[in-house]
């Protein structure tokens, strides 16, 4: 009768020691899966740069507070404004505003001469740049066609750098 | 010494059934490390902002949406003056984002894009047929003309 007191007992010693490794495990691996952070700073990019562009452009023309048919209107004094956009990020990890750069060069279509260009942010960010390596800024450009108020035609390229490592990667 | 072999297989039982347990976890562990080193959101684009743009303002250009729209049925409506404005617009600007694109109007082929679905034995493999396509821009010129660009 004692003997199998005894047993019950260290079974039940051991249920307890199974019971906290699994435990341990399960928890360990939720962990590592979801301790991660994501990285979605390409998504990001892909964000600014239709933001931008929405900024620039409507109906297939350049809008006309961005070029009025003599002059381009936009600069990188006035692009925040004017795109009604804010580069201020939290503040948290040392960081002080200086997570984003862009570029807009306007370039004449068949010439590829540039007409006006346009940038705004942290400008080191474009030295930086490695998509594949999670500790340095994530860039992209891209470029679309369209036309001003003369008929003119253009290749917009806009460039466009998000920092935020420490966060998103 | 019945009793004894009935302890020793008992014990056996729990010692072999304990490392079940551990093997499992143990696997568990290693199919799960790779998904928490590195975790890209990547969204599935249905559509492209900058695309639709160009595409716009390619119809703006000259008169080519005129000139497009007023074609018969059975033309490509790309000729030598409206074909390759938009091979250089859309195979230039999109060829780093996607590695197919395609443009014309309802006819399969035209001369500028080639087949709207096969294009060589590579493209063939990844783009069987045209539900693989992520982005189709479709623009209704007039009743019988639709303008199409499709992106993968």
């Amino acid at each position: 009768m004692k003997n199998k007191k005894a047993q019950d007992k260290i079974l039940s010693v051991y249920w307890f020691v199974i019971l906290f490794i699994v435990a341990g495990v399960v928890v360990y691996m939720g962990a590592t899966f979801y301790g991660e952070p994501f990285d979605v700073r390409e998504a990001e990019t892909n964000i600014l740069i239709n933001q931008i562009s929405n900024c620039l452009s409507e109906g297939g023309k350049l809008k006309l507070d961005i070029y009025d048919g003599k002059e381009f209107l936009l600069n990188s004094v006035n692009f925040l404004e004017k795109c009604k956009m804010t580069f201020e990020v939290e503040e948290t990890k040392g960081w002080k505003n200086d997570q984003h750069y862009i570029e807009i060069s306007f370039l004449d279509f068949n010439t590829s001469i540039r007409k006006n260009f346009v940038k705004q942010g942290n400008f080191k960010l474009k030295n930086n740049c490695d998509n594949n390596q999670r500790n340095f800024p994530y860039c992209k450009e891209r470029s679309f066609y369209t036309l001003d108020e003369n008929k003119n035609q253009y290749e917009v390229k806009i460039y466009a750098s998000i920092r935020k490592t420490e966060k998103n990667a | 010494m019945h009793n004894k072999k009935a302890q020793i297989a008992d014990s056996m039982t729990w010692i072999i059934a304990t490392l079940i347990i551990i093997v499992i976890l143990t696997i568990s562990i290693f199919v799960v490390l790779p998904f928490g080193k590195e975790k890209k959101l990547k969204l599935l684009r249905t559509s492209d902002i900058l695309a639709t743009k160009s595409l716009i303002g390619y119809l703006q250009t000259d008169n080519f949406y005129e000139k497009i729209s007023g074609i018969d049925k059975k033309d490509s409506g790309l000729d030598e003056e409206t074909g390759p404005l938009a091979e250089k617009i859309f195979k230039e600007f999109y060829r780093v984002t996607y590695e197919f694109m395609w443009f014309g109007t309802d006819l399969i082929y035209n001369e500028y894009f080639g087949n709207k679905f096969i294009k060589g034995p590579e493209i063939r493999k990844s783009h069987p047929s045209q539900k693989h396509f992520l982005i189709i821009e479709e623009i209704n010129l007039n009743k019988n003309i639709k303008l199409i660009l499709k992106l993968s």
